[in-house]
């Protein structure tokens, strides 16, 4: 059974260590106003946005797509800089070579960040509520929590392919800024995503939380099962994807980064 | 004074290659004119707003040059602190407050310069008329907008380097800004009790001066009252400026902790 367990034991506890030495570091307050209070002012910043331009009242499709589309931080700022903290640490080199390196430990280190990013999305929720006055009366529970749970998972699971260019690429922050803010434009969660472009459109549909967010608000309006079922599914498979896609690739990476030398190059 | 002059040439041209060359900053100045112009558009586009353009316009511009200012301003000071040459600048010839000024004085430039990026971007991409309805009026916010920003540009960086939280700091003060100084929308469609706090931020009165000289009036004052509040916050910004690097000065060799991370 001990040898069953051992290396789910590892991977939490290496997830736990590698989260709290984080923002051990970086001090709680830093936490609280980059994770907590920018995220939850951003949902009021564009319902406010949306109930000025579209003239409307009833804003909850918004404060539902922004709260949704709030994971995305996590993923790309958290998991996406895993491989990136390790270089700036001098570290990538040991943890690349150890035995149990590679895409199993940084997969452990982003379940803090879906636990994080629920957080974010559950308070982007409950603060547009309470701003806004979301009804919450004919709400399919169920389906909103699964809503929000693929998406988290599609998003860490890009957040982690995105880790994998950490590698090669020397400043991530161009990549990850522009990654998260993109989102704000392509996932629906501002604007119809009908209103783009056919060749933008597509784009959308292959980017983690356009079919969270048309679920959430479908299950926020009191949509059965039925009728969200195959939005969760598309979500839950491109999750697979990109995380497939981000294995093969720190695998390439890897080797790339060997053959070059320039594993730890900042 | 020419010195000093030179000190803040030289280290505004230094600063602005040594910024441009960060990621962060080409994402500010290159990338988020154009997500913001997006969102806005579509979202303007579908309204029955008549004066969209000047929400449009102004708000992705505005939005720009407050990200490049409070990023470069603190994020400057934290830079100096890691890469261990803070102390350095502290101590050289040439007065701690003078660097700093250069610096933002680049910083401030780069931002005016992501602004007018904002404004190309709109006009090309989506064709968006930009029509400034008093240009001198334009000019007179933009000029007195960009000396407030400079003052507090400097009172940021001089609270950042008394404190160690400027990276939180830094991220937590875009969101609100923008909510309460109106830079997308009017303050009126915020709640009454949040008005007064609103007032209180130097931006709600670029903004406000600046929709004006668009024809699209968005403040319940008049274009003097405007001018005469921004002036009143330049002179208020540069004074606690000074108060702080005055501070600065005594506490860096009092505590010894200006490095310490």
């Amino acid at each position: 059974m001990a040898v069953l367990f051992e290396p789910l034991r590892r991977f939490f506890s290496q997830a736990r260590l590698s989260f709290m030495a984080l923002y051990g570091w970086l001090r709680p307050q830093i936490y609280i106003l980059t994770n907590i209070v920018t995220p939850v002012l951003s949902v009021v910043f564009f319902a406010t946005l949306a109930r000025f331009a579209y003239g409307i009242k009833d804003v909850t499709p918004y404060v539902i797509g922004n709260a949704v589309v709030l994971c995305t931080y996590s993923a790309f700022f958290g998991a996406g800089g895993v491989l990136r903290n390790e270089r700036n640490f001098g570290t990538l080199e040991l943890v690349m070579g150890a035995p149990y390196g590679g895409f199993a430990l940084f997969a452990s280190r982003s379940i803090p960040y879906i636990l994080d990013a629920l957080l974010s999305v559950s308070l982007g929720l409950l603060v547009g509520s309470l701003c806004f006055g979301v009804s919450w009366a004919q709400v399919n529970f169920g389906a909103l929590i699964v809503a929000l749970l693929v998406s988290i998972f599609a998003a860490e699971s890009l957040g982690l392919l995105v880790s994998t260019f950490g590698l090669i690429v020397q400043d991530m922050n161009l990549i990850s800024n522009t990654l998260a803010s993109s989102l704000l434009v392509f996932t629906g969660a501002n604007f119809a995503i009908t209103l783009l472009p056919p060749w933008m459109q597509k784009i959308s549909w292959s980017l983690p939380t356009t079919r969270g967010i048309a679920a959430a608000r479908l299950a926020v309006g009191g949509a059965p099962w039925s009728a969200v079922g195959r939005l969760l599914l598309g979500e839950f498979a491109l999750g697979w994807l990109y995380m497939l896609i981000g294995y093969g690739l720190l695998r390439l990476m890897q080797r790339r980064a060997r053959v070059s030398g320039t594993m730890n190059l900042q | 004074m020419k010195g000093d002059l030179r000190a803040i040439v030289g280290t505004l041209r230094m600063q602005m290659k040594t910024t441009f060359s960060r990621a962060t900053f080409k994402f500010v100045v290159l990338v988020q004119p154009l997500v913001y112009a997006t969102i806005s558009y579509m979202m303007f586009r579908q309204s029955q707003n008549e004066s969209f353009m000047a929400y449009v316009v102004l708000g992705t511009g505005l939005t720009t040059m407050w990200s490049s200012i409070v990023f470069s301003s603190s994020g400057d000071i934290e830079r100096e602190r890691y890469n261990g040459t803070l102390e350095l600048i502290s101590i050289a010839p040439v007065p701690l407050r003078t660097t700093i000024y250069g610096k933002i004085a680049g910083n401030t430039l780069l931002g005016l310069f992501s602004m007018i990026y904002s404004f190309l971007a709109v006009r090309i991409i989506y064709n968006v008329p930009i029509v400034i309805a008093h240009p001198l009026q334009f000019v007179t916010i933009l000029f007195l907008s960009i000396l407030a920003l400079v003052g507090l540009g400097a009172v940021m960086a001089g609270c950042f380097t008394l404190s160690r939280n400027s990276r939180g700091l830094m991220n937590a003060l875009e969101y609100p800004v923008f909510i309460l100084s109106g830079v997308m929308f009017p303050i009126a469609v915020l709640p009454q009790w949040l008005h007064p706090v609103s007032y209180t931020l130097v931006m709600t009165w670029v903004v406000g001066g600046l929709r004006t000289s668009f024809g699209v009036p968005a403040l319940p004052f008049s274009f003097g009252i405007i001018v005469a509040v921004l002036a009143c916050f330049i002179v208020g910004h540069f004074l606690l400026a000074n108060w702080l690097f005055r501070i600065i000065e005594r506490q860096v060799r009092i505590k010894a902790t200006l490095g310490v991370q």
